[in-house]
């Protein structure tokens, strides 16, 4: 599924959060969208989830306005916890189940395994690297044409974040598109195939990351600390 | 929407079942009073009238905050990222409070009409161990008790209750999705603003004000009151299907469905999570 984005605004009383970006994304790609703090990468994430609205612009799916149909598309998996508190891992993948037809549940336990998460955890006693563990299972499990992850691997540990990026490459489905954002760079240079940079809610820079490597022999850490040097992250 | 329904349930079954738990602990309170006590049987009749009350308005409240929780924590995503319309999440939302709260006032009825029979039996039990004066004043008093629940389950009575009891049904619809309209509302002009909660309430206050006002000059005059005649029987039952009642209650139950729908509409429009 094709996702664009055609001149996305987004306003908050006196900030603009995301300021007229244009942005496709094709499916069998993994991007990274790159950029301190601030900078709209969870406000175009929200937009194109269908938890927040643009005040100018529009997302297309294949061509098609965005409607709450295209919820069903795209599996979001926020940077904060977002389970309702009484869940248990075995709630939240019910939850799943009931609500999203591409949940694989067989898929979910498989992760689980691998992740040294069991069903009967309580969500609300879960570490943060377990429940950012979680997040990625749950998400990961549905098998949605596009898969946004906000900032996956914010408070985790090193060992964690290596299972969480092997995870993700391992499991990233073939016909979709998955998006990470993240401002730790280093971990997404193996992993993504195209890489955005964000600035006070405009793309400042946007390129294929072999690219990259290629025609100006720079990696996405050197082009992040070339973009944004000066700019605390 | 079944779906949505169920979780909201599952979110307020401790609350709930707390609520549940006081009530219990009253009913045993009132039994023990009533079979081995009696001294304080009336202040656990109270308690329990009073705790009923409070426990209906809760639940009426708590959907509403749960509602207004949702836009300001981050477990809404969990509720607005499922690919359904958002006026089937408002609906299981209003329907959940509502069926909550109709079906506890309904349990709530029965067992009151089961402690005041409870009562009666009881109460001539011991007016058969008394004697003199105090044995007939007793037996006078759990007469009158008897009487009350005889008028309470009379047909005309039950079919007075019933309509009265539809009105407020309506009625609770009403203010529940006029309530939900004005947390839209506000979560759409003042989002993230610290008086928030005020603001949602001055507005409900004048949105219920405005339709009241529109309902007064527009639609006819109706008689919502119940006549009791001296021994206490329904004398004039409300006319449910006079003309004045219907086109009353289509403009209750048609401003809810349009409030129903203009939360949707901000939800999926303008309301940002």
């Amino acid at each position: 599924m094709k996702v664009q984005c055609n001149n996305l605004t987004k306003r908050y009383y006196t900030k603009t959060a995301v300021d007229h970006i244009n942005l496709t994304f094709e499916p069998g790609h993994i991007y990274a969208l790159l950029g301190p703090n601030g900078s709209g990468k969870s406000t175009l994430m929200k937009m194109i989830s269908g938890l927040t609205t643009q005040n100018d612009g529009e997302i297309l799916f294949d061509g098609e306005k965005q409607t709450w149909r295209n919820k069903g598309d795209v599996a979001y998996a926020p940077t904060e916890a977002f389970f309702f508190s009484y869940m248990t891992i075995k709630n939240v993948a019910e939850y799943y189940d009931d609500f999203f037809a591409d949940f694989d549940r067989t898929l979910f336990q498989k992760l689980l395994q691998e992740m040294d998460l069991r069903e009967e955890m309580k969500i609300k006693s879960l570490s943060s690297g377990m429940l950012a563990k979680m997040k990625i299972a749950v998400t990961l499990s549905r098998r949605a044409k596009m898969i946004l992850l906000d900032e996956p691997l914010n408070g985790i540990d090193l060992m964690s974040r290596d299972a969480i990026i092997k995870t993700i490459i391992g499991y990233a489905p073939e016909d979709g598109c998955v998006v990470i954002s993240s401002h730790m760079v280093e971990e997404l240079e193996k992993t993504v195939d195209y890489a955005i940079f964000m600035r006070e809610g405009s793309i400042a820079y946007e390129t294929d990351v072999e690219e990259l490597r290629e025609k100006e022999t720079k990696s996405i850490v050197d082009k992040y600390r070339e973009i944004y040097s000066g700019e605390v992250a | 929407m079944f779906k949505t329904m169920k979780y909201e349930l599952m979110k307020n079954r401790v609350p709930i079942f707390v609520m549940l738990g006081i009530l219990a602990v009253l009913e045993c309170l009132f039994l023990y009073e009533n079979y081995f006590d009696f001294e304080n049987v009336g202040i656990s009749i109270v308690l329990l009238i009073l705790t009923g009350g409070a426990v209906s308005f809760w639940i009426l409240i708590n959907g509403l905050v749960m509602f207004s929780r949702d836009f300001n924590n981050k477990s809404g995503y969990l509720v607005y990222m499922t690919p359904q319309p958002a006026v089937k999440i408002i609906t299981a939302k209003i329907l959940t409070a509502f069926f909550t709260g109709v079906a506890f006032m309904v349990g709530y009825f029965l067992l009151g009409v089961l402690d005041v029979q409870l009562l009666i039996s009881k109460g001539h039990q011991m007016a058969e161990q008394m004697s003199g004066n105090t044995a007939k004043v007793f037996e006078s008093d759990m007469a009158s008790f008897a009487q009350f629940l005889d008028v309470l389950l009379s047909e005309k009575t039950i079919l007075s209750i019933g309509k009265a009891g539809f009105i407020m049904i309506v009625e609770v619809f009403f203010i529940l999705t006029v309530a939900y309209f004005a947390i839209s509302l506000s979560n759409t002009l003042l989002r993230g603003h610290k008086l928030q909660g005020l603001i949602s309430f001055v507005l409900f206050i004048v949105l219920c004000a405005f339709f009241n006002y529109i309902a007064n000059m527009v639609l006819p005059d109706y008689d919502f009151s119940v006549m009791l005649g001296e021994d206490g029987v329904v004398v004039n039952s409300i006319n449910l299907f006079s003309a004045a009642g219907i086109i009353n209650l289509v403009y209750s139950v048609g401003l809810g469905v349009l409030a129903m729908f203009g939360s949707a509409y901000l939800i999926e429009n303008k309301i940002d999570l």
